[in-house]
Parts: structure tokens; C-alpha cells; sequence
């Protein structure tokens, strides 16, 4: 039925409701994704972000970590595990595993 | 009696400067408002980066030698410049002359409650980073749950124009990681966020706290200002912001919010500043512009500042520069 006007989602992340578990569940297979200062060099180095600026670990760690992985799913399938990010990551992160991680994560959750 | 030096400000800086004053054979005299010595680090629980405990730090630097006069309770109501003597008169009516004068007067920090969109002063969970200590000190359990949610609000005050305040504070960023590992260590169940715009980890040390606080005490960083802070029904505390690394408005509600007042010059000094000719900075409010060449760069002869007076300083520059300070009155006496 069409009253006449539509729900619009609230684009606010709030913090108090999100799932937390998917993240969480990153965070215990890869505990090192604390120490991220989201500087970004990893996603300036990333080969493919060249021809997809949606493919940025950097956003897709916050996504993950604020339960909003719309999008998350293509951004990394478009990884080819170079592993440049790992090369530059100033934290020493694991960023090539930790993609790989996700990707299992997100496989085995269905999403 | 004439004094060699008299230090107005019996903190961190006047103590330092006292001291080494005094053991270069110096006669000295402090004057300081309060009733006790120590200045503001009394209130602070314990120091960044090695969590130092400030009480031993302040029982260390005024344990002072009985060469040193001190006037507790004592604020300058005047000061006058005779045949290269400054006559000083005190609020208790007692009169002091010295040769040079050594200013260290230190900071205040900014009213919180000026920033009314934060609620200082009205929302029971809102504190400053001087309440939190004070409840570290006194009553570390203040909170009666075991898992509170607890937010640090970065540059209150600071690095604010509308505020007054075109300057970084320069300490709040690691007060607010050693306050939030100290929250995870009274509450190892406590959600810790802090909201920050930079962190200027500059200092030794400082870099590492922030990595422990990230690895091991799992305290979430949230890039963006707060905007605004409400309260529920529940008394429990709404923090607004825009998390600005995912470009998205974020909101949480927390048991306590705590404010990082920032370090801002004592305004109410300047009458003494003026008559002293100091100069004070137009832009941060903060005396003596140093220069490269000139790191003391003094109007008038016989005066000298140390400390925060001249910007905000950790504890160790400040000892470094009393020191430092110590010296260059050392030579103007024995000129």
C-alpha cells in the first residue's frame, strides 16, 4: 500500500544497538586489528583501489567494526592478496590474513 | 633582607628553580597562594607515561632545604622597581625585596562549563580530567557498576577559536590515554572510547601507552568531536559526534563522560604580568615569545618566567626549564 511516503533507514551508527559479534569474532581470530590508527596507507598502497575505490581495508575494518558490512562482501572479493598492505601497515597488522579472515568469516556466516 | 631571587608560584617549576637556586648558594624566597607547596600535580593521582604516582613526585620536590623562606597563603599585591631592587608587598601585609623575581605562576585549566553543549555542571556523569583525578585519589570506585561505559572528550577548550583558545594543550591527548587505561585497570570490564581529532603522541613513551591502550586494554578510538552531550531519563549520559573515518554521525550513551579541560594562562595574573612588563602573547595568552636565539627573551631586567606560565609543559620540560632558568639568574647575580 503507498500512503504517500517511504521509511528511510537512519544513517546514525548507534553504538548502544550494533551487532557487535561479527566483529568480535574478527577481533579473536585476529586481535591485532586493535592496533590499527587508521592511517590508510594500506589502502593507498592497494593494487586494485586504483580501479575500485571501494575496495579500502581501511574502511572495511571500521564497517566491520560499526555492523555496517553492506558492501563489505565486494569491496574484499576484489582483493587479489598481493599483500602490499601488509608491507606497509606501521603497526606491522597482518592485513593481507586479516582479509583472508573475513572472507572465511563472512563465508561462513553466509553473508 | 635583600633576596638573590624571589619565585612567585610554589609548583613543579618554582620549587625545581628554588632549589637550584639554593644549592648554587642563592638566597631564596617562594611565595605561594595556596596553603600548601606542590602546585596543580597535587590533584593528579598519578603521571603519564610510566604511571608514576604524583604524590611522591611532590613529596620529592618540596622536600626543600630550611635555607628556603616560603610564604604560604601569600598573593603580591604590589611590586615596585627601586635602584635595581624590586619591593615586593604581600596580601599578609609583610614586605619582601630581591634582587631578581622569578615568575611561576603557572596554568589554569579551562572552565568546562563553558562549552555549554557538554553539560559540565549539569549532568551528574560529566566530569573534567581534575574530577576524575580527585576521584582516583580519594574514591577510585566512584562508580557502582563493574562494566560502565565511560568517554573521554578530547581538546575541551583547546584548539578552539569560538573558545578563546587558538592552542593545542599538548598533554590531554596522553592524559587521556593514561586516564582511560587507568579506568580499565579499576574496571577491567568497562567499554573505554575516547573521541579525538589528532592524538599528539609527542612525547617519549607517550606512543607506547597509546598502542597498550589499543592492544591490551582494548580502549576504542573514535576519530571526530563531540558535538553535543544529553542525558536520558536514567541519568546516564548521550555522547553525539561524527565518526569521521566512516564519514557517518555516531551516538552513545555512557555512565561518565570525561572532559580534558585543557591547560589556559591565569588571566588573573596579568595585572602582576603588567607591572613586571612580561609580555603577553596576543594569540594563546601564554608570556614569553622565545625565540631560537634568545629562549629567554625577557623585557625587564631581573625578571625571569618558568613553566606553564609560558605555555603548556609536561612535568619533566618543566624541571628542565627551571633549571635551565636557574642558571641564567645564576649569571645576572653574579654579573
Amino acid at each position: 500500500m503507498d500512503f504517500g511516503y517511504n521509511i528511510i533507514k537512519i544513517k546514525t551508527v548507534d553504538l548502544d544497538r550494533i551487532d557487535k559479534s561479527l566483529y568480535n569474532r574478527v577481533v579473536f581470530v585476529a586481535p591485532d586489528i586493535n592496533k590499527c590508527i587508521a592511517c590508510g596507507s594500506c589502502s593507498a598502497s592497494c593494487s586494485v583501489s586504483f580501479y575500485n575505490s571501494n575496495s579500502s581495508f581501511r574502511k572495511a575494518l571500521v564497517a566491520i567494526e560499526r555492523d555496517d558490512i553492506t558492501g563489505i562482501k565486494e569491496s574484499l572479493s576484489s582483493c587479489v592478496l598481493c599483500g602490499k598492505c601488509s608491507l606497509v601497515c606501521p603497526r606491522g597488522i597482518n592485513t593481507r590474513g586479516v582479509i583472508i579472515a573475513i572472507k572465511d568469516l563472512l563465508k561462513e556466516e553466509a553473508l | 633582607m635583600v633576596n638573590d631571587t624571589i619565585i612567585i608560584g610554589g609548583g613543579p617549576a618554582g620549587l625545581k628553580a628554588a632549589s637550584s637556586l639554593n644549592s648554587l648558594g642563592h638566597k631564596v624566597t617562594i611565595i605561594e597562594k595556596t596553603e600548601v607547596l606542590g602546585g596543580q600535580i597535587k590533584n593528579w593521582y598519578k603521571l603519564f607515561p610510566d604511571f608514576s604516582d604524583s604524590y611522591s613526585v611532590v613529596s620529592n620536590l618540596t622536600n626543600l632545604s630550611s635555607d628556603i623562606s616560603i610564604n604560604l597563603n601569600s598573593t603580591v599585591l604590589d611590586v615596585q622597581k627601586e635602584n635595581g631592587h624590586f619591593n615586593l608587598l604581600l596580601s599578609n601585609n609583610k614586605r619582601l625585596k630581591g634582587k631578581s623575581i622569578l615568575l611561576t605562576t603557572g596554568f589554569s585549566l579551562y572552565d568546562a562549563s563553558k562549552k555549554e553543549e557538554y553539560g559540565y555542571g549539569f549532568y551528574k556523569g560529566v566530569l573534567t580530567n581534575k574530577d576524575l583525578e580527585h576521584n582516583f585519589i580519594n574514591n577510585p570506585k566512584f562508580i557502582d557498576i563493574d562494566n560502565p561505559t565511560v568517554v573521554f572528550i578530547h581538546c575541551v577548550g583547546s584548539r578552539d577559536h569560538k573558545a578563546g583558545n587558538m592552542h593545542c594543550s599538548k598533554v590531554c591527548c596522553v592524559t587521556a590515554v593514561k586516564q582511560a587505561i587507568e579506568i580499565k585497570q579499576f574496571y577491567p570490564k568497562a567499554n573505554v572510547y575516547c573521541f579525538y581529532m589528532d592524538l599528539r603522541m609527542f612525547g617519549r613513551g607517550y606512543e607506547d601507552l597509546y598502542l597498550k591502550a589499543q592492544s591490551e586494554y582494548n580502549i576504542k578510538f573514535i576519530r571526530g568531536r563531540v558535538s553535543e552531550i544529553s542525558e536520558t531519563f536514567e541519568n546516564k549520559i548521550v555522547v553525539k559526534a561524527e565518526d569521521t573515518l566512516s564519514s557517518k554521525p555516531i551516538k552513545l550513551t555512557s555512565d561518565y563522560a570525561i572532559l580534558m579541560s585543557g591547560i589556559v594562562p591565569t588571566k588573573e595574573n596579568f595585572p602582576l604580568f603588567n607591572k613586571l612588563s612580561v609580555s603577553i602573547n596576543s594569540s594563546d595568552g601564554f608570556s614569553n615569545e622565545p625565540s631560537f636565539n634568545n629562549l629567554l627573551n625577557l623585557k625587564t631586567e631581573g625578571v625571569f618566567t618558568a613553566g606553564c606560565i609560558n605555555g603548556p609543559k609536561t612535568i619533566p620540560e618543566v624541571l628542565t626549564e627551571s633549571d635551565s632558568v636557574a642558571l641564567s639568574i645564576h649569571s645576572f647575580l653574579s654579573r
